[in-house]
C-alpha cells in the first residue's frame, strides 16, 4: 500500500503531539490494545479534547469511533465519525471514515448505506487493499439480499476474484429450503429435521414422540386420566417442538449456507488501526 | 433505572448553559448515552482534580449514581448537600427534584413534596417545571393528606396539564428501586433449579443453560418458548457433536455457545 500521502501528516503530528495529552493517547491506545473498547474510548474523545491540531483532533474521533463501533455501539460511533470529518480540514482521513461508516452501516443491519460507503471506496483512485476490502464486502451484502448478479459484477472488479466468484456460484447453484414445507413436515414428527438435512435431530424428535404417544394411548386404556394429562402435557411439548424445529432448521440450513458463501466470498477479511503509528495518526491497517 | 424524561431535562439544562468545559461535555453526553458508569468515573475523575463547575460535576455523579443502581438512602445526603451549597438556581432545582424523587422512593412523601414543590417554584425549565408538576400531581393523589393547605400550588400545577404529553404522566411515577436482576424465572424453572438440577448435576453443556434459554425465550417469545426447549432438547446432542463456537465458563468447563438468537433471528424483532 502506498503510504507516501501518510508521511506529511505523521511530521506534522511528530511536531505538535509533544505536550500533556500524549498520556491520555497512549492510555487510549492500552486500553483499546486490551480490548476495553467503551473505555478506550472515552479516553480518545478526551485526547480530541485536549488537543488543539485539528488533524489529531480527527485521528483522535476516528480511534474514538473505532472504538465504539468494535463496542458494537453504533449511534456513538456514527457521531465520533461526524467529528472526525468536521474536524479533518485537509481531508487526511477521508477513506478511513468512509469505510468505518460502511462498517458502521453493515453492523446496524442498514445495507443501503452500508453499499452507498463501499461504492465510494470501491472508486479506481482508491488504495487496492481497501478497494478490495470494498467489493468484497460490498459483493457479500448483494449476495444476502439475494441480488447475485449485482455481487457477481462487483467481483468482477476484483484483480484477483476467482476464489470469490466460486464462493457465489456455489451458492448459486444449491437452493434453500423452504421453512413453510419444514413445519408443514413438521407435524409428522421428526420429518422437519429431515427435510433440512438433520437426521440424528429428526429420529430423536420421532422416538420422543412415539414414546409419549404411547404412553397417552396406554393410560387412556388403562383409565390412569392423571397420568394421561401429565403424559399430554408433555406431549403437546415434544410435538409443538417438532413443528417450531422443522421451521426453525430449514431457517438454520440457509443461514448457515448464506454464512458459508459470505465467507467465500470475503475470505478473512480484517482491519484496525495500524499499530505502527504510535502517534495520534489513525490509519487502518487491512489483512485480508 | 433509565429515566428518559430527566436525561432530557439535564440535556437541555446542561447544553443551554454558556461557557461549559470540555470535560463536563463529555461527561454530559455519556450521561446523555445511558453510559451510567463511564459518567460516574468521568464526574469522578474532574472532582478530584478539582475542575470547575464543580456543583454540576456534583449534580451530574449523583444522577448517574441513581441510575445505575446505588440505593436511594446514599444517593440523597449527596443530593441535599447540592440543593443547599450550589448558587446555581437550575442546579439547586434538578437536584431538589432529583432529591424528592428519591425521598419519594425510601417512602418520604412530606419530605419529597417539599423537595419537588422547591423544584417546581424555582425552576425556569419548562422540562424540569411540567416534570416537577407531574410528579406533585402523583404524590399527592397517593399521598392526600399533602393536599391540605396546597389550594395555591394545586391550581399552579393545573394550569400546567395542558401542556402534560403523552408519556410524561407514567415517567413521573413512584421511582421504583433500580432492579438489575433477571426476570424470575417462574414456579416451574424456580422448582428445576431448587430440587431438581441439584439432584442430577449439572448436565447441560450448553451456553445458556438450557432453563436459563427458556426463561429467555419465554421473555422474548412468550408461549412459543414451549416448542423453542423442546427443539433445543431434540438438538443438544448435535450442538454437543459439532463442537462449534466453544466457551471456556469461568469454572473452566467448556460449553458450546447456542444462544437465542440464533433460533429467532427470523422471527420479527
Amino acid at each position: 500500500m502506498n503510504k507516501t500521502p501518510f508521511l506529511i501528516p505523521l511530521l506534522v503530528c511528530t511536531v505538535v503531539s509533544a505536550h500533556a495529552g500524549d498520556t491520555t493517547f497512549s492510555l487510549a491506545r492500552e486500553l483499546l490494545n486490551e480490548k476495553d473498547y467503551s473505555l478506550a474510548a472515552v479516553e480518545f474523545r478526551r485526547f480530541a479534547m485536549e488537543t488543539e491540531a485539528p488533524e489529531e483532533v480527527a485521528a483522535a474521533y476516528l480511534y474514538a469511533g473505532y472504538a465504539y463501533l468494535q463496542a458494537g455501539k453504533t449511534v456513538p460511533t456514527r457521531e465520533m465519525l461526524d467529528r472526525a470529518e468536521l474536524a479533518d480540514t485537509q481531508s487526511l482521513y477521508g477513506n478511513e471514515v468512509a469505510l468505518l461508516n460502511a462498517e458502521r452501516a453493515y453492523r446496524a443491519r442498514d445495507p443501503e448505506s452500508a453499499l452507498y460507503f463501499y461504492d465510494l471506496l470501491a472508486e479506481p483512485a482508491t488504495p487496492e487493499s481497501l478497494r478490495t476490502f470494498a467489493l468484497r464486502r460490498s459483493a457479500a451484502i448483494h449476495c444476502s439480499r439475494g441480488d447475485l448478479e449485482d455481487a457477481r459484477r462487483q467481483l468482477g472488479r476484483l484483480p484477483d476474484g476467482t476464489a470469490s466468484l466460486q464462493a457465489l456460484d456455489t451458492y448459486a447453484a444449491g437452493q434453500d429450503k423452504s421453512p413453510y414445507v419444514g413445519g408443514l413436515l413438521g407435524l409428522i414428527p421428526g420429518a422437519g429435521y429431515w427435510y433440512s438435512g438433520e437426521i440424528a435431530n429428526g429420529f430423536r424428535s420421532l422416538i420422543l414422540n412415539a414414546l409419549f404417544i404411547y404412553g397417552m394411548a396406554h393410560t387412556a386404556y388403562e383409565d390412569q386420566w392423571g397420568a394421561f394429562a401429565a403424559i399430554s402435557f408433555f406431549e403437546v411439548t415434544w410435538y409443538t417442538g417438532s413443528i417450531y424445529g422443522g421451521v426453525d432448521a430449514a431457517q438454520r440450513y440457509n443461514n448457515d449456507r448464506l454464512d458459508a458463501a459470505r465467507q467465500g466470498i470475503e475470505g478473512d477479511l480484517r482491519y484496525q488501526p495500524n499499530p505502527q503509528m504510535t502517534l495520534p495518526l489513525f490509519k487502518l491497517k487491512i489483512d485480508f | 433505572m433509565t429515566n428518559i424524561p430527566t436525561i432530557l431535562i439535564a440535556g437541555v439544562f446542561f447544553f443551554c448553559a454558556p461557557g461549559f468545559a470540555d470535560r463536563l461535555t463529555l461527561a454530559e453526553d455519556l450521561f446523555l448515552k445511558g453510559e451510567w458508569g463511564l459518567c460516574h468515573r468521568e464526574c469522578r475523575r474532574a472532582l478530584l482534580e478539582g475542575e470547575e463547575p464543580e456543583m454540576r460535576f456534583r449534580l451530574l455523579d449523583a444522577m448517574s449514581a441513581v441510575r445505575s443502581g446505588a440505593a436511594a438512602e446514599a444517593v440523597a445526603p449527596q443530593l441535599a448537600a447540592i440543593v443547599e451549597e450550589s448558587r446555581e438556581v437550575q442546579v439547586s432545582a434538578l437536584a431538589a427534584y432529583e432529591l424528592g424523587r428519591q425521598q419519594w422512593r425510601m417512602d418520604r412523601p412530606s419530605e419529597a413534596f417539599n423537595s419537588i414543590a422547591m423544584a417546581f417554584h424555582s425552576t425556569t425549565n419548562k422540562e424540569l417545571f411540567l416534570h416537577a408538576a407531574c410528579s406533585l400531581s402523583r404524590l399527592m393523589k397517593q399521598n392526600p393528606e399533602l393536599r391540605q393547605n396546597q389550594e395555591g400550588l394545586i391550581s399552579q400545577i393545573n394550569t400546567s396539564r395542558n401542556q402534560w404529553y403523552e408519556g410524561l404522566f407514567a415517567q413521573c411515577g413512584k421511582p421504583e428501586p433500580a432492579n438489575h436482576e433477571p426476570a424470575a424465572p417462574g414456579w416451574i424453572i424456580g422448582f428445576y433449579r431448587s430440587q431438581i438440577s441439584p439432584a442430577i448435576g449439572d448436565r447441560c453443556n450448553l451456553q445458556p443453560s438450557c432453563s436459563e434459554y427458556f426463561v429467555e425465550a419465554r421473555e422474548r417469545r412468550g408461549l412459543l418458548a414451549v416448542p423453542m426447549i423442546a427443539d433445543r432438547f431434540v438438538r443438544e446432542p448435535d450442538v454437543n457433536r459439532r463442537q462449534r463456537e466453544p466457551l471456556i465458563m469461568e469454572d473452566g468447563r467448556i460449553r458450546y455457545a447456542d444462544p437465542i438468537e440464533h433460533h429467532d433471528f427470523w422471527m420479527n424483532p
